[in-house]
């Protein structure tokens, strides 16, 4: 059933988000993924291409 | 964020592998005991919208197939709550209403005004159609769920005993891993470059695209963690059962994946209708770099797959090309994508549960995590192994694995057609779309149009450039 009180927290929610900074474990994430998609796929088009 | 029942998430790895154990007796030879589940196709008459899936069970007028469909489902559901101290009469009525509706928005999203995709329209005699692919048949879900919910309050309280989001969505995310573990088993033996192509798409969905929307999202449009990654997932991999099952890994209150999953299958349909044409406007000598384009750029399957035939159709016209090259390339990248999204929630699971959940200096015990970890993820691995090792031990039974997880995928669309109903019947989605949809179409606009096309473009140019479809009558 509708929630008027859940709807008004989402709904300020989504103008104000809290502040939440990124912790250790988010950065990590981001950053081996990112070193690790540009290195394969560089390993992936030198496959390819030789 | 909302702590999920334990039993809800172990209950629907019970229901989702009951219908596997099911779905496998067709290979086993015991016969096709789910080939009568209800099919919806995309219709402009509404006596031709439904039919029994499978072709052996085509003498079966579609409404039998519907009743029985909807029967079965309640009576499952029902004997998986048979424990839990619940008036089990109301609950029973409460989900074939539930049911019932659910199945009226989902054919209703499959009207051929609304859901035929342009290289459709021609078939169904239609001049004109929005365009959304079948999955409009969510939206038409959580439509009805939101008129109930916002004008019927007491029915609407009465329906919320069977309007188990968490349990739809936790269902359907298990059933998802055995259909993707027999496609990516029939793309294994592709031509070298579209391989590489597929495995590219993989990386650039999940280590690149995914974490530069995250960081964008969390960074640069100050989103929490528990939108940030469902939205993260919805624009990187695919759509809806990427983003709900990315919320449901890390214990995002389904309202957040459901709302992201709403947002990307209307905005698939913007990408299905100007992508081909852009893609043929500014690289008419490359069809292969335009259809892997597709694959990677365009969310949702059915339309990344309706804007590789679309891609098909333009440069057919001008190259003489064989027909099904571009197609099944888009496909093979699509397809990619999917398989991994099992392995990326789990990733996603540990970290949250590890890194971001553990309070600074808590040690978590093995039993702890065993408790947090959820369940349906565990559930999507073993589909998966178990469909592609049916697939690679019994390559004489492709076909009738195949036919399987067909008849699962139908149920596993109408499960999540049921959340989609659920969440509209909770949350009064009307003033959320009109609130704060604003600052989530920033994001998905800014990062879709922004990087993830043009690095997909970038991408698909260094793999594909130069190599062209043969050419010739399709044999």
């Amino acid at each position: 059933m509708n929630n008027p009180q859940e709807t008004e927290k989402l709904v300020d929610e989504l103008h104000n988000q809290p502040y939440e900074p990124m912790v250790a474990a988010e950065i990590w994430l981001v950053s081996i993924s990112l070193f690790t998609g540009i290195s394969i796929l560089i390993v992936l088009a030198f496959v390819l291409k030789n | 964020m909302q702590k999920i029942s334990f039993n809800e998430d172990r209950s629907a790895v019970w229901l989702a592998f009951l219908f596997i154990a099911l779905a496998l007796c067709l290979p086993l030879g015991m016969g096709n005991l789910l080939g009568w589940v209800l099919g919806v196709k995309v219709w402009t008459d509404p006596l031709n919208a439904l039919a029994p899936l499978s072709k052996s069970f085509s003498q079966i007028p579609g409404w039998i197939s519907l009743i029985a469909t909807l029967a079965f489902i309640a009576l499952l559901l029902l004997w998986e709550r048979r424990r839990f101290p619940e008036n089990k009469k109301a609950f029973f009525t409460a989900l074939l209403i539930v049911l019932t509706l659910t199945m009226i928005g989902w054919v209703l999203g499959h009207a051929g005004i609304v859901a035929a995709v342009p290289n459709e329209r021609e078939k169904l005699g239609l001049k004109w159609s929005m365009g959304l692919t079948g999955e409009a048949g969510y939206l038409a879900a959580l439509f009805i769920g939101l008129i109930i919910g916002n004008f019927f309050t007491s029915f609407a309280k009465f329906l919320s005993q069977a309007a188990r989001t968490e349990w739809f969505i936790k269902t359907a995310s298990v059933l998802v891993g055995a259909g993707v573990g027999l496609k990516g088993l029939e793309q294994a033996n592709l031509a070298g470059t579209v391989f590489f192509r597929g495995l590219a798409a993989i990386v650039e969905a999940y280590l690149i695209y995914w974490a530069l929307v995250y960081l964008m999202a969390r960074k640069v449009f100050g989103f929490s963690r528990e939108w940030a990654a469902p939205l993260a997932s919805g624009i990187s991999i695919c759509g809806v059962s990427a983003a709900i099952a990315t919320g449901a890994a890390i214990r995002a209150r389904p309202v957040v994946p459901i709302m992201v999953s709403s947002l990307v299958v209307v905005f698939s349909v913007v990408e299905l209708l100007v992508l081909p044409f852009l893609a043929h406007a500014i690289i008419p000598e490359e069809p292969m770099v335009a259809a892997a384009w597709m694959g990677l750029a365009v969310k949702t399957d059915g339309a990344a797959i309706a804007s590789g035939a679309i891609t098909e159709a333009l440069y057919m016209a001008q190259g003489g090309f064989q027909k099904g090259w571009m197609l099944m390339t888009t496909t093979t990248v699509k397809i990619f994508i999917d398989l991994f999204i099992g392995v990326w929630c789990f990733i996603l699971a540990c970290v949250w549960v590890y890194g971001i959940d553990r309070k600074p200096g808590e040690k978590v015990s093995l039993k702890e995590v065993w408790d947090r970890f959820p369940k349906f993820v565990i559930g999507y691995f073993i589909a998966f192994a178990l469909f592609i090792t049916l697939g690679i031990c019994f390559p004489e039974k492709i076909k009738e694995l195949k036919e399987s997880t067909t008849n699962l995928d139908a149920f596993r669309k109408f499960f999540f057609a049921l959340a989609f109903f659920s969440i509209g019947l909770s949350a009064d989605f009307k003033r959320l779309w009109q609130e704060g949809l604003g600052k989530l179409i920033l994001v998905y606009v800014v990062c879709l149009f922004g990087f993830v096309i043009w690095i997909g473009l970038g991408i698909s140019w260094l793999f594909f450039h130069g190599i062209m479809p043969p050419t010739g009558v399709t044999p």
